[in-house]
C-alpha cells in the first residue's frame, strides 16, 4: 500500500509535468493540443537514439531534446498560427490531431513497428524509504519534477515574466494594449509545453515501454489530472495529476489491473458531478 | 399598429407563392441527403465489380451514419464530443453479442442497441451536460476510456482482447444480405433514410433550438429555448446515431474488437465532419466519403500511409476551416454582401408595406391597457451584490401594461443588473419579483419567457451565424401565448408567417436569408428588438437599444416602440439617449448607487434636484 502510493506519487509527478506543460498552452492561447501526447512520444524515442543507439550520457541527452523539441514547438506554433489567434478550438484540436498522427508516421518509418526498451538512467539498486524502495529513475523524475515546479513558482511570483503571463491568459487583447508581446507569449507557450513533454516522455519511457502510444497513454491521464485539480490552475494540475497517479496504481494493486482505466476515469466523471470545476477551479460567471 | 415604418424598400414585395415546383423541391431540407444517398447509390453500382472498393464503400456507408448523428451534437448544438467511439461500440457489440451469443433478429438487436445507446447518453448528459465545453470534451473522453475497460473487464459476455468473430449477415424478415452488394446496398438505404430524418429534424424546431444554443447559450435562454433539454437531445440523437452506424459496423466486417472502438475513431469522426462542413448532413457524408476514400488510397502507399492521412487531416482543417460544404456557403455570403454594392442604393423612405396593413388588420384592436389580463411586473425591494459591491440595493420598479417606463442613471447604477434579475439571468439576494400578482423570482430564463417577459442585450447577442430569419423563428418557436389561444394577438399568424410579420414590422424584410454578422450595426439592433417581439410578449426589458444609432433610426425605433405600447405591451427602457427617454417614456425611474432616487413623469424628473446632480447635470 505504501509502496503502491509511493510509486503512485511518482507516476502523478511524471504526469504533472506533462499537465502543467498542456495547461500553460492552453491558459496563454486557448489552444488544445492534441499532439501533446505524440511530442511526449517523440521524447521518449529521441532519447532511446541518443542514450542506447549513439550511447551519450544521459544529461547530454535531456539537453540535446530540450533543443530538438523547442525546435517542434516553434514549428507547431508557426504551422498553427492563424488558428491560435482567430480561437477557432475545434479547428486547432483537429489540426493537431493530424499533427499527431504524422509524428507517429515519421516515428514508426523511422524506428519501425517494433516497442524499444530503454534502460534506467542510472543503473543502481533502489533506495529504500521508510521500507519502501525507491529507483534512482524515480528519484529523478522527482527531482526534475520539483525543480521544474520551482522555477514555475518563482517565475510566476516573482518575475516581470510571470506577470506578462498572467496578463495575456486573463485577457489577450487588453495584454496586447498595454504593450504585452502577446506573440511572443504564445511562441513562448508552445516551446514550453513541448519540452515539458519531451523530457517527460524520456524520464518516464524506462518504466514503460518506448512505444508509439506512450503519448496517448499518459497524456491521457495527465490532462485527466489538471481537469481533476481545475482547468486552468498550475497548483491544481499538480495537486490533480498526483491524485491521479496514485489513484491509478492503489486500484491497480489493490483492485485488478484491468480497473486501472475505469477507476482514473470514473474518478473524473464522479468528479465533474459533484464539483463540476475540479478543486482549485473558479466559477466563470459570463458578463452580459 | 405602426402607422408609419422605416423601410429600406418601399413596399417590399411578399414572396412570391406561386414557385414553380422544382424550385420548392430544391429548398426541401430532404432533397440534398436524397440527391447524396442516390450518388452513393450509383458508386455502389461502379464498384460493385471491385470487392477492396465494395468493401470500403459498405464500411464508409455504415461510418456515415455516425458522422450524421455527430453532427447534432457537434455540428448543430456545438458541443465539443470524443464520445463517437462508445456508442459506436454500444451498437457494435450488442449486435455482435445479442445476434451471435442470443441469436436475436439482427433488427431487434440494433435496436436494442440504438436504446441502450439513447439511456446512456441520457445518464451522462444528465450528470455532465452542465459543465462547460472544453470539461464536456475530456468526460466524454472518460466516457470512451471506462466503455473501452469494461469490454476487456466482462471478457466472458465481450471476448475481451480477441473480440467477437462470425457476426452474422443482416437479415430482415427472412431476406438476409448475406453478399457483399446486398450489404452496401442496405446500408446506402438506412444511411440515406437518417440523413433525411436528421435533416429534416435540423430543419425544424430541434433543429433551429440546437443551433440557437451553439451560437449564445444566454440568448438562447432568453428566446425562451430550455437550454439544457436541448443539449441533453442532441447528445441523445448522437448516440442512437453511433450506435446504429455501430450495428451496421459490425454486420458489415463481421466481428469487432475493442480497437475498432477506441479513441482514434472518434478523433476521426470529428475529423470527417470538420472537413465536409460542419452543421450540415451533407457536409457529414461527405466528409467521411472523402476521409475514407482518401484512407484506402493511401494504404497503396505502404508506410507512408499513416503519414498521408495525417497531412490530409492537418491540412485540411487548416486550409478549409469550415469544410467543403461551409466553403461554399461562405462563397454564397460573399456574393450575396457584393451584389449589394450593384444594386440600385436603396432610398430611406416612409411606407407602409401590404403585409403591415394586414398585420393592422388582423390585430383584434384590444388594447390591454390598465386592466390587461396579466396586471404588472414589478420589482420590490431587490437587493443585489457580487462579492463586494452592492449593485442594487432595495430597489422597486413597476411597470404597468401599455406603458413605456423608462430607467435612466448613471453608467454602473444598477440598470443592467435590474434587467437581467427581471428576466432571470441573475437571482435576486433579497426581494421579489412578480409578474400579475405571480412570483417569478425563482423561474429560469427560458421559464419566464413563456410568462410573458422578453429582452434584448446591451451588446446585442445575436445568432451570428443563423439568417435574420431564424434569429426571430427562434422565439418564434416558444412563442407565448401559444397561437391561437385566448390572449393571443395574432390568433391567426403562427409559423413562418408569423416570424414574416415581426420581420416586416421592423423594417427588415429584404434581409431576411442574410446571415446576422453580416448585417450593419442599424440592422442588427432591429433584428435584436425583432427577436424579442417574436416571443410575442406582455412585458419587453430593453437595455440601450438606441445606442449608436443615427437620428434617424432613433425616430423609427421610438415609432416601434410607440406602437407597441399601444399593443398594450408594458416596456423597460434603459437608455441613455434623453431625447428618446424624453420623447416616449410615460414613466421615469433614475437609479444612482444601486438605489432609486426618483421616479415619475418625464417633465418632473427633468426638474428634480436629486436627479439633476447625480445625473442629467445643468445644460
Amino acid at each position: 500500500m505504501l509502496q503502491a502510493t509511493i510509486n503512485g506519487i511518482v507516476l502523478g509527478g511524471a504526469y504533472a509535468l506533462v499537465a502543467i506543460g498542456f495547461v500553460v498552452l492552453f491558459n496563454n492561447t486557448k489552444f488544445f493540443n492534441f499532439a501533446h501526447g505524440d511530442f511526449l512520444t517523440m521524447g521518449a524515442f529521441l532519447g532511446y537514439s541518443f542514450v542506447v543507439s549513439l550511447k551519450l550520457a544521459w544529461p547530454l541527452a535531456i539537453v540535446l531534446i530540450v533543443v530538438a523539441m523547442t525546435v517542434m514547438g516553434l514549428l507547431t506554433e508557426l504551422l498553427t498560427r492563424q488558428v491560435v489567434s482567430r480561437r477557432a478550438l475545434l479547428i486547432g484540436a483537429i489540426a493537431t490531431l493530424g499533427l499527431g498522427l504524422v509524428i507517429r508516421a515519421v516515428i514508426q518509418m523511422t524506428y519501425g513497428p517494433v516497442d524499444l526498451y530503454l534502460p534506467p538512467l542510472v543503473d543502481r539498486p533502489a533506495v529504500r524509504v521508510f521500507g519502501a524502495a525507491l529507483s534512482y529513475q524515480q528519484l529523478i523524475i522527482v527531482g526534475f519534477v520539483l525543480v521544474v515546479l520551482l522555477v514555475l513558482y518563482w517565475i510566476y511570483q516573482h518575475t516581470f515574466v510571470g506577470l506578462v503571463l498572467k496578463a495575456t491568459a486573463e485577457d489577450p487583447t487588453a495584454a496586447q494594449i498595454m504593450g504585452v508581446p502577446t506573440a511572443l507569449v504564445v511562441r513562448g507557450s508552445f516551446v514550453g509545453s513541448a519540452v515539458l513533454a519531451g523530457v517527460a516522455g524520456f524520464l518516464v519511457a524506462p518504466s514503460f515501454s518506448v512505444s508509439l502510444l506512450l503519448g496517448y497513454l499518459i497524456v491521457f491521464k495527465a490532462v485527466v489530472g489538471s481537469f481533476v485539480g481545475g482547468f486552468g490552475s498550475l497548483v491544481g494540475a499538480v495537486v490533480g495529476a498526483v491524485i491521479v497517479g496514485v489513484a491509478e496504481v492503489n486500484a491497480a494493486y489493490l483492485v485488478d489491473a484491468d480497473y486501472r482505466n475505469i477507476a482514473v476515469y470514473g474518478l473524473l466523471i464522479l468528479l465533474f458531478i459533484v464539483r463540476p470545476t475540479g478543486l482549485f477551479g473558479t466559477k466563470l460567471v459570463e458578463k452580459v | 399598429m405602426a402607422e408609419t415604418t422605416l423601410t429600406a424598400e418601399p413596399g417590399t414585395a411578399p414572396r412570391d407563392p406561386r414557385r414553380s415546383l422544382v424550385a420548392t423541391a430544391i429548398h426541401r431540407p430532404e432533397t440534398p441527403p436524397v440527391v447524396v444517398g442516390l450518388l452513393l447509390l450509383l458508386l455502389v453500382g461502379l464498384v460493385s465489380g471491385d470487392g477492396r472498393w465494395l468493401g470500403t464503400t459498405a464500411l464508409l456507408l455504415a461510418l456515415a451514419v455516425g458522422t450524421v448523428g455527430l453532427n447534432f451534437a457537434q455540428g448543430a448544438a456545438g458541443i465539443f464530443t470524443l464520445g463517437t467511439a462508445a456508442f459506436l461500440g454500444v451498437g457494435g457489440y450488442s449486435t455482435a453479442i445479442l445476434t451471435t451469443r442470443y441469436e436475436w433478429s439482427p433488427l431487434l438487436a440494433a435496436l436494442a442497441g440504438a436504446a441502450l445507446a439513447a439511456v446512456v447518453a441520457s445518464v451522462f448528459a444528465l450528470l455532465t451536460l452542465r459543465v462547460s465545453e472544453i470539461y464536456l470534451a475530456i468526460a466524454t473522453l472518460a466516457l470512451v476510456q471506462i466503455f473501452g475497460g469494461m469490454i476487456l473487464a466482462y471478457d466472458g459476455l465481450t471476448g475481451g482482447v480477441d473480440g467477437i468473430p462470425a457476426v452474422p449477415a443482416p437479415a430482415l424478415f427472412g431476406f438476409a444480405a448475406d453478399e457483399l452488394l446486398e450489404l452496401a446496398i442496405l446500408n446506402v438505404v438506412v444511411m440515406t433514410v437518417l440523413a433525411v430524418g436528421a435533416a429534416v429534424v435540423l430543419a425544424a424546431k430541434p433543429g433551429r433550438s440546437f443551433r440557437a444554443v451553439r451560437e449564445d447559450h444566454l440568448a438562447a435562454a432568453g428566446c425562451g429555448v430550455r437550454v439544457n433539454r436541448t443539449f441533453n437531445l442532441s447528445f441523445v440523437l448522437a448516440a442512437v446515431y453511433g450506435s446504429i452506424a455501430g450495428s451496421l459496423f459490425a454486420h458489415t466486417i463481421a466481428f469487432v474488437d475493442p480497437t475498432a472502438f477506441n479513441l482514434d475513431i472518434s478523433v476521426i469522426a470529428i475529423a470527417m465532419l470538420v472537413i465536409g462542413g460542419s452543421g450540415s448532413v451533407v457536409g457529414a457524408i461527405l466528409g467521411t466519403v472523402l476521409l475514407q476514400v482518401a484512407a484506402e488510397v493511401v494504404t497503396e502507399f505502404k508506410g507512408f500511409s499513416n503519414l498521408l492521412f495525417g497531412l490530409v487531416i492537418l491540412f485540411g482543417a487548416l486550409v478549409s476551416p469550415r469544410g467543403v460544404v461551409g466553403g461554399a456557403h461562405d462563397l454564397v455570403d460573399r456574393v450575396q454582401v457584393l451584389s449589394r454594392f450593384f444594386r440600385r442604393p436603396a432610398r430611406v423612405a416612409v411606407a407602409r408595406t401590404p403585409r403591415q396593413r394586414d398585420a393592422v388588420a388582423r390585430d383584434p384592436g384590444q388594447s390591454l391597457n390598465g386592466a390587461g389580463p396579466v396586471g404588472v411586473l414589478e420589482a420590490t425591494d431587490v437587493w443585489k451584490a457580487f462579492g463586494g459591491v452592492k449593485a442594487l440595493q432595495g430597489v422597486d420598479v413597476r411597470v404597468e401594461p401599455g406603458q413605456i417606463h423608462a430607467l435612466i442613471g448613471p453608467n454602473g447604477s444598477g440598470k443592467s443588473t435590474l434587467i437581467n434579475m427581471l428576466s432571470g439571468l441573475y437571482r435576486v439576494d433579497r426581494g421579489d419579483i412578480r409578474l400579475g400578482g405571480r412570483s417569478i423570482g425563482g423561474l429560469r430564463t427560458a421559464d419566464r419567457t413563456t410568462t410573458g417577459l422578453a429582452r434584448t442585450y446591451q451588446n446585442g447577442r445575436l445568432f451570428k451565424e443563423l439568417s435574420v430569419f431564424e434569429n426571430v423563428q427562434v422565439p418564434g418557436d416558444h412563442r407565448r401565448p401559444t397561437p391561437g389561444a385566448v390572449g393571443s394577438r395574432w390568433p391567426g399568424v403562427t409559423g413562418r408567417a408569423w416570424a414574416e410579420l415581426v420581420i416586416d414590422f421592423v423594417g427588415i424584410t429584404h434581409l431576411e436569408s442574410t446571415k446576422a454578422r453580416l448585417l450593419g450595426f442599424g440592422n442588427q439592433r432591429r433584428v435584436e428588438l425583432a427577436r424579442a417581439i417574436a416571443l410575442d410578449p406582455w412585458f419587453l426589458l430593453l437595455d440601450e437599444p438606441a445606442a449608436g444609432l443615427s437620428g434617424m433610426e432613433q425616430e423609427a425605433l421610438v415609432e416601434k416602440l410607440r406602437a407597441l405600447s399601444g399593443l398594450g405591451m408594458g416596456i423597460l427602457l434603459v437608455e441613455h439617449s434623453m431625447n428618446v427617454v424624453m420623447d416616449v417614456a410615460d414613466t421615469v425611474t433614475v437609479l444612482d448607487f444601486g438605489k432609486v432616487i426618483g421616479c415619475g413623469a418625464p417633465a418632473a424628473i427633468r426638474a428634480d434636484r436629486k436627479v439633476i446632480d447625480a445625473y442629467l447635470g445643468v445644460s
